[in-house]
């Protein structure tokens, strides 16, 4: 599990790319993401989740985020990423993806 | 009034950008969504300027311009003198799609600032890169 805190933009956005590369190298295909204390993304965040979607579904993995904020789910929604990624309101509602 | 900023090409200064838009809007009657995204799409076009302008030259800087018009319009340019491909551009018409194919980590900003803004402006004038952005805010 992942977990996002703080300001996700063009200068934070590495550390979260870091960590998502370390975990597909480890063969964690299902990768679960706290966005509970996500207060904003940018589009460099967003690259980080679109760069990888393609190698998850490859490899019959799925992101499943869960915890947003409206404003971020809004911004995921804007980008038409609300209906690319799984998006989860709670925790156990999230990791029921993975059953 | 007009506000203004000046700020050096790093990424690090995204923050400070993101800080100014938000006082520069803090006493406005806008929702908090709409606040949120604006200072979202202004990001963006900062954020776009310092990496793809000026390939983020810390020794460079861009100007940020800030106006309210009758408390009802919100005027933003960003001025820089950096370098730009000549499909800049055409990166917003890019589906989300083909950017998942593509594995892009860029190219979303775009989208985002035309999806949020009312009006967008991309311009040169004596030698000046100019980045207007408008959104209606009633």
């Amino acid at each position: 599990m992942l977990k996002i805190s703080g300001e996700l933009d063009a200068s934070t956005a590495i550390k979260l790319d870091d960590e998502i590369s370390g975990a597909l190298k480890s063969n964690q295909i299902n990768i679960l993401v706290d966005c509970g204390g996500l207060n904003y993304i940018s589009s460099a965040g967003f690259g980080v989740f679109v760069s990888n979607i393609k190698d998850l579904q490859t490899r019959a993995g799925k992101f499943v985020l869960y915890n947003l904020s409206d404003n971020v789910f809004e911004t995921f929604r804007i980008l038409g990423l609300n209906d690319l990624l799984t998006i989860a309101n709670t925790e156990k509602e999230a990791k029921a993806f993975f059953k | 009034m007009k506000q203004e900023l000046k700020i050096s090409c790093q990424k690090e200064c995204l923050s400070e950008i993101r800080a100014f838009v938000n006082e520069s809007l803090a006493h406005l009657d806008i929702s908090e969504s709409l606040q949120y995204k604006i200072v979202l799409a202004v990001d963006e076009a900062c954020s776009n300027a310092i990496i793809h302008g000026h390939n983020c030259d810390e020794t460079q800087d861009i100007n940020i311009e800030l106006e309210v018009i009758d408390n009802a319009v919100l005027e933003v340019k960003i001025f820089d003198i950096g370098v730009y491909s000549d499909d800049y551009e055409d990166l917003g018409a890019i589906g989300i799609e083909e950017h998942i194919q593509n594995k892009n980590k860029g190219g979303l900003g775009l989208k985002l600032i035309f999806s949020i803004m009312d009006k967008v402006k991309f311009y040169t004038k004596n030698k000046l890169n100019i980045c207007e952005l408008e959104k209606e805010l009633i």
